[in-house]
């Protein structure tokens, strides 16, 4: 899937411009499952070394949301059609929403430890489920 | 049974690479070293590569060590000890000389092609199993592929 990214590179440094504010409803338009991938890679790319904490913070709530979907399904074990599909939906865009919290926070000192802490969080809530289990 | 969000725990490791990158601080390298001990390779994959990140053409002796160190760790697991070999090499690239830092000026300047290109790279990392890294880079053109 050479494309998304290939949008994702045009779009470095474009930042709150109308050609990004054009493309990411664009995007939002798409109703496929890779839409939210390249929405989260045109946005840490047109943000890239700004330090934007609000993209941080955006970033960060991709990577958490499908935790909570996982763990609901795990409470509930009997719906077996439920959990299959659940199981189908693809989860990259957590790779590249982690990546993007680095890209958008390497641009300053202190927002770049300020990300080695959230980074931390995130593995230990990556490692939750497994420990509840 | 669940085994936690493999996909996140995978790219933190990368993360921690590109936030500094050619930049090997004492705190990082300390996070990373956990990470290269994982139980789940894929983990230790990346962190060894993220380790190489940080301290590309840096010539850091510590960071040498620590590969080193590694690279006896790993001896019974190729792909591992292929990674710590790449990482070596990019921890002495260019004997010293250059790094793969994208910023000029104290991070006034950023140089688009060189996030492009680490960026690239990382992408690649993100989906190590399609990528087959030992298969498709380390092909020596000796042993016979499967059909």
């Amino acid at each position: 899937m050479p494309s998304p990214k290939l949008i994702g590179h045009l779009s470095t440094g474009v930042q709150a411009s109308d050609s990004y504010d054009a493309t990411v409803e664009t995007l939002k338009a798409i109703p496929h499952q890779a839409s939210k991938l390249i929405q989260i890679l045109v946005e840490m790319c047109a943000f890239a070394g700004t330090g934007n904490v609000l993209r941080v913070q955006t970033m960060l709530q991709q990577c958490g949301e499908h935790l909570n979907a996982k763990d609901a399904t795990a409470d509930s074990e009997q719906d077996n059609d439920k959990k299959k599909a659940d199981k189908k939906q693809d989860d990259t865009f957590q790779a590249f929403a982690v990546l993007g919290i680095s890209l958008v926070a390497m641009g300053e000192d202190i927002g770049a430890e300020m990300s080695l802490r959230q980074f931390n969080h995130l593995v230990r809530t990556a490692l939750l489920p497994m420990l509840r289990n | 049974m669940h085994y936690g969000d493999p996909v996140i725990r995978k790219s933190v490791p990368l993360a921690l690479g590109l936030v500094s990158a050619s930049n090997p601080q004492l705190p990082i390298l300390d996070i990373l070293s956990k990470y290269s001990h994982d139980n789940d390779l894929a983990v230790a994959l990346n962190a060894i590569f993220a380790m190489g990140l940080v301290g590309a053409g840096t010539n850091n002796a510590r960071l040498a060590q620590m590969l080193r160190q590694l690279a006896g760790y790993y001896h019974k697991e190729p792909d591992c000890l292929f990674m710590v070999r790449i990482a070596q090499g990019l921890v002495h690239m260019g004997k010293g000389t250059i790094g793969i830092n994208p910023f000029y000026l104290d991070r006034a300047i950023l140089n688009k092609p060189a996030v492009a290109g680490l960026l690239a790279t990382l992408t690649a990392f993100t989906d190590a199993k399609a990528c087959k890294c030992s298969d498709v880079i380390f092909d020596d053109g000796l042993t016979p592929t499967s059909p």
